[in-house]
């Protein structure tokens, strides 16, 4: 190929690998922020269960910051046809990032409407995704905050919430990975619209794709350390009341590090697994309402012991209510799966299998630093 | 004191009169420089001698002390004594004569024989501090017109018999001598050897500059980019001699080269090697992010405020989305507009007296940086960008080096504004290979990246302590590579 013809042919080729991406100059763009599902009411006489979609774009008005386009459907893809229709911008999905489930759409099962979600590939899998628990739409569509858009607001109340492990850190690639596993349940991080904010609901428990009860918000620090390997952020709260053991006491425990191990001891051929969940926490004391002076090394240790056995009640208590509703969230199941053959696991019906296990809860606690007290 | 002083007025020397071979005679060297008012010709008839020089060329001084004195105290018999003296050497070539006085010498005749006696010594300027490449610690003392003034700054750094200094004379008529210095036992010999021949082969009337001569021998002088560093310190110069490389000083020029160079020394600056290892290295970081940012900034905005919207962080969409609001023109314009502005006021700054050149700031720091943002002109995150961009650029411490990746970028722009990030990392792609293919005498432009030398990086990514820097770097290919004791 002579020199002449390099020089044309590859500004050519390089033309041809580029494909025929569309330009999306930003003012343009109607970059949906957050996107919401909720069952409509039914029309009488009406067989079709409609939905109801919303999406938040954001707006350079200065007294509107968000902008809501809504749109009763059949489908998420019905509804979207009919977005485009209410706004002179491009809709595109590249900014996403909250989506949020009504709780009664939830329980019917949320994987047809993911599957517009995953498809795009502009949308990142780091997209958050919230269960309301009430109407999503209206959640969205309100304000909170002044000079900050709802969307936002929530996007950074989630990273928040997740920073302090009180919600876990549940995004589109994580819950689509748990629906498919059949050693864990999804769960998701649920939220509450009160009167003029938006409150932590709690930890929503599915199974599979359905959505079936949730931990309270108090309970979310514990499940967190459940769930996760290892935390490096978080409280625990302690309450003693008065007894005959002692006075009436209160601690708060700010969590350094805490690490879980789970080990599944199982009898070959039957099934019959016994799981132990040893947790190890290491923290500072923030907060001790009660009669002992913490400077004695001996009271010390005492609390700690008496915060672990504490925390084994709790996180027992925790792991029977999932065993309850029959939801694996914790993802024991992986550390059985893991502990046997295929064959085996395969021959397993765990979500049967599952409420009739063993589990028995072990923790401890080190108080790192309980501060000073002038 | 009866000296006839005539002056002739002689026609501007050719080419092809220089080379016709002529006798040695007084009438022939008028005739050649006949219609040159600045000949002085004096005759002392008793003495039976005549001299000619060039007026402008020759030190007052020296004329006394050469020519008047000692013919004015003798008689005839003893002029012949005098002469042979070894100062007045006797030339018999009247090219050589011819050059002689053009060099400032004077051509002194008597009876049928020509002397020369070297009276060269023209006014110069003093040494400077340098006006392109000031350092804040370190010699301030720069190169200056006068290759000779150069050499001797050299000399004074570097005293050893070992630095050798190769004359030649480019440009057939300003006959501009060119001296190459290296260290005879340092210096690769294959280098040198090319260095000289490329000089010696270049065919041009005249070279005014450095940076002109580099540019004829140069092996890609269809590239944007130098490939000679080039450098106005004498400093820099030296340091580069004991590297085992070659310094070219060109008469009539304030800027010495070097040769071979690598991309990454037009990033280095003496002062590097005068502060501590630590600042150095911080400094070499931040010239290389500097680089980047210069090439890349405006180029990355155009890309994603056109196509990858999906990159903005939630912090800063609305910001974005506000400025942008307003601007009439597609992203690609208006960072073309704005690029294209600040070159504008760069080179008016460049150009005007200094005097006037604050103006320039002024009209150009609010024009651009609050009209044009009030009038809806452009967004001010992109007046941001340009104006990173165009101080990066002038981190960079060698001059041309940063004006060749001012005009790269431009390319990038234009490419960012077609494609988004692909067409960025393509413009990227195009110029590493460029790069990667370019040649500075057989020795790769992008040593030690390319071919891989990890000794060398300690010295061009980072200034590591001196007690690591032993060795000479690997792109002079010495043969003598160890600059500290072996322990």
């Amino acid at each position: 190929m002579g020199k002449i013809a390099k020089v044309i042919f590859v500004p050519i080729l390089c033309c041809l690998i580029a494909g025929c991406t569309d330009m999306r100059i930003l003012e343009d763009q109607g970059m949906i922020q957050a996107i919401s599902y909720d069952m409509a009411t039914k029309d009488k006489g009406s067989d079709i269960a409609l939905i109801k979609v919303t999406a938040a774009i954001p707006l350079i008005q200065k007294d509107n910051l968000q902008k809501i386009i809504e749109s009763t459907a059949t489908s998420s893809k019905d509804a979207r046809i009919e977005f485009s229709s209410q706004t002179d911008l491009e809709l595109v999905n590249g900014q996403l990032r909250t989506v949020l489930f009504g709780k009664n759409i939830a329980k019917q099962g949320v994987i047809n409407h993911f599957d517009t979600i995953l498809r795009d590939p502009t949308i990142g899998l780091r997209s958050n995704i919230i269960i309301v628990n009430g109407n999503a739409a209206k959640m969205l569509a309100e304000n909170y905050q002044e000079q900050e858009p709802t969307y936002e607001f929530l996007d950074r109340l989630i990273e928040k919430q997740v920073d302090e492990n009180i919600i876990p850190d549940i995004d589109i690639f994580q819950f689509m990975r748990d629906v498919k596993d059949d050693g864990i349940d999804p769960v998701a991080p649920q939220f509450i619209q009160r009167k003029n904010h938006i409150d932590t609901d709690g930890v929503a428990l599915f199974r599979g794709e359905r959505y079936v009860t949730k931990i309270d918000a108090s309970k979310g620090t514990l499940f967190s350390i459940l769930n996760k390997k290892m935390i490096n952020n978080g409280q625990l709260n302690f309450d003693w009341p008065a007894s005959q053991q002692g006075d009436a006491e209160f601690a708060a425990l700010d969590i350094n590090n805490s690490r879980r191990h789970i080990n599944v001891y199982s009898s070959p051929g039957s099934n019959q697994f016994t799981v132990d969940i040893s947790i190890k926490v290491k923290g500072s004391i923030t907060e001790y309402i009660g009669t002992k002076n913490l400077d004695n090394k001996k009271y010390r240790d005492g609390l700690g012991e008496k915060m672990a056995e504490s925390l084994e009640k709790q996180t027992q208590e925790l792991v029977i209510f999932t065993q309850k509703h029959s939801v694996d969230s914790i993802g024991i199941g992986k550390y059985v799966r893991n502990s046997i053959s295929y064959n085996e696991w395969k021959n397993l019906d765990w979500r049967k299998v599952y409420p009739a296990i063993q589990v028995h809860c072990s923790a401890e606690v080190e108080i790192r630093d309980y501060g000073l007290i002038h | 004191m009866g000296f006839f002083r005539k002056r002739y007025k002689k026609a501007l020397l050719t080419k092809e009169n220089q080379e016709t071979q002529e006798s040695v005679s007084l009438e022939n060297t008028i005739n050649q420089f006949r219609e040159c008012s600045d000949l002085v010709h004096n005759a002392l008839p008793e003495l039976q001698v005549e001299y000619l020089y060039i007026e402008n060329l020759v030190n007052e001084q020296k004329v006394k002390e050469y020519l008047v004195e000692p013919f004015d105290t003798i008689k005839f018999p003893d002029v012949s004594l005098i002469l042979t003296e070894k100062r007045y050497k006797k030339t018999a070539d009247s090219r050589s004569l011819y050059k002689g006085i053009l060099n400032g010498e004077a051509a002194i005749f008597f009876k049928d024989e020509a002397y020369l006696v070297n009276l060269f010594g023209p006014e110069t300027r003093p040494v400077n501090e340098s006006g392109t490449e000031t350092v804040i610690t370190g010699p301030h003392e720069s190169f200056n017109e006068s290759a000779g003034q150069n050499i001797s700054l050299l000399r004074r750094r570097i005293k050893s018999s070992h630095l050798k200094v190769y004359k030649v004379s480019v440009g057939k008529v300003t006959l501009t001598d060119v001296y190459l210095l290296y260290l005879e036992n340092v210096a690769n010999k294959d280098f040198v050897e090319k260095v000289k021949q490329r000089v010696e082969s270049v065919e041009t009337d005249g070279i005014f500059e450095s940076t002109m001569l580099v540019q004829m021998i140069e092996e890609n002088p269809y590239s944007f980019f130098p490939q000679f560093l080039t450098t106005e310190r004498p400093d820099t110069a030296s340091s580069k001699i004991l590297e085992g490389k070659i310094v070219g000083i060109t008469d009539g020029s304030p800027s010495a080269f070097i040769a071979p160079t690598s991309f990454f020394e037009f990033f280095n600056s003496p002062e590097d090697y005068y502060q501590r290892w630590a600042v150095a290295t911080a400094l070499r970081i931040l010239r290389y992010s500097a680089f980047f940012i210069t090439v890349f900034f405006t180029a990355f905005y155009v890309a994603v405020i056109t196509f990858h919207y999906e990159m903005i962080p939630r912090t800063l969409l609305s910001t974005l989305l506000e400025s942008r609001s307003r601007v009439p023109f597609p992203p690609l314009i208006e960072a073309l507009v704005m690029e294209f502005t600040i070159e504008l006021l760069r080179e008016a700054g460049a150009r005007l007296p200094t005097k006037i050149g604050q103006t320039i700031g002024i009209v150009g720091g609010i024009v651009i940086g609050q009209s044009a943002v009030q009038a809806g002109f452009t967004s001010n995150i992109l007046i941001i960008a340009v104006a990173i961009s165009a101080i990066a650029s002038f981190v960079i411490p060698n001059y041309i080096m940063s004006a060749s990746i001012r005009l790269v970028r431009f390319g990038l722009i234009i490419l960012a504004g077609i494609w988004g990030n692909y067409g960025i990392i393509l413009g990227i792609g195009l110029v590493l290979v460029h790069l990667s293919g370019m040649t500075n005498l057989g020795s790769s432009y992008l040593i030690p990246i390319a071919p891989i030398s990890t000794a060398d990086m300690k010295d061009i990514l980072i200034r590591a302590p001196f007690s690591k820097l032993k060795t000479r770097p690997y792109q002079a290919q010495t043969r003598n590579p160890y600059r500290q004791k072996k322990k």
